[in-house]
């Protein structure tokens, strides 16, 4: 169990698909139940369609991105972990080469919690 | 240093805010929705956070690894449910009329799979890719399934990278960080 600030977490789940019909390699809900403990369950999905082709560290770039996530932090762009996109134009992992928390993805954790 | 640090939890605080009014906004919507139809299933929305596989920042890129590109308009919805291939998210298959081919042999209809939709109850909303609106015209940028069980649908490239909004006097409007020249219009845009 995963308990801080906002976050109240019975459980995170981690799992893989293969779906060659979306564009993206990683997916994170987080589901709600009610006011008081608004999030009890996160998943994160990762999708082997894009992964399975990756780097071990590329593969940490978008499991580090979706956990990013799972801690309420929303999308940002630059150098940064929380950067949405994998590869292409002033990506996180193609152009930065970023697979862990940088300083901004702290500070966000930081104001959060 | 440490006014940038404030500034940045201020913007995080800001954006985080935001979501949550969004995600209240349309559950509001959603019960009203609900609530018009008759009954009072209380609708729960559930945001989706993507990482994208790829970006996008100009058309000209997107036009490189497109299998077509299209304008075309929103007719209806062919099918909302779980995704067959990813059953705890569901996907939204929206029936395209084909307008004008930039590229491609996608015929005079086709079908546009994204993530997200309503089911049952649950509705999943997609962060920085809102659905497609029936009736609204795109200038799309598609990669066509070759395989399982969506083969022959379409996906947006780069989710709202490769996706145009067309307005009536044919002003753009983007959905990604490909960013246009301000008043840009799609015939200064197509070959």
């Amino acid at each position: 169990m995963v308990s801080a600030g906002h976050v109240d977490y019975e459980d995170v789940g981690l799992f893989s698909t293969t779906n060659s019909g979306v564009g993206w390699d990683g997916l994170t809900f987080l589901s709600p139940s009610n006011s008081a403990n608004p999030y009890t369950y996160a998943q994160v999905t990762l999708n082997n369609y894009y992964t399975g082709a990756y780097s071990a560290a590329q593969r940490r770039s978008v499991a580090g991105h979706e956990l990013g996530h799972v801690f309420w932090l929303a999308h940002e762009s630059g150098s940064v972990l929380m950067n949405p996109y994998t590869c292409g134009a002033n990506s996180r992992w193609c152009t930065y080469s970023i697979n862990t928390p940088t300083g901004d993805d702290v500070n966000g954790i930081n104001a959060i919690y | 240093m440490a006014s940038m640090r404030s500034t940045d939890r201020a913007s995080r605080t800001v954006r985080h805010s935001a979501i949550t009014l969004a995600i209240a906004a349309a559950a509001i919507l959603l019960g009203a929705l609900y609530l018009r139809g008759g009954t009072s299933v209380t609708p729960h929305v559930v945001v989706l956070h993507a990482s994208w596989a790829q970006n996008y920042s100009s058309v000209h890129d997107l036009a490189t690894d497109a299998d077509a590109v299209v304008i075309a308009r929103v007719t209806g919805i062919a099918t909302e449910g779980p995704d067959v291939s990813t059953p705890s998210v569901l996907a939204t298959r929206f029936q395209l009329a084909v307008r004008r081919t930039v590229k491609g042999v996608p015929g005079t209809s086709l079908v546009v799979k994204q993530t997200g939709g309503t089911d049952a109850g649950l509705t999943q909303l997609m962060e920085g890719d809102p659905l497609l609106v029936v009736g609204d015209d795109y200038l799309l940028y598609l990669r066509q399934v070759h395989d399982g069980p969506y083969a022959g649908d379409y996906f947006v490239l780069g989710g709202p990278a490769g996706r145009f909004g067309v307005a009536a006097d044919g002003g753009l409007t983007s959905f990604g960080q490909v960013s246009l020249p301000k008043n840009t219009t799609l015939d200064s845009l197509l070959p």
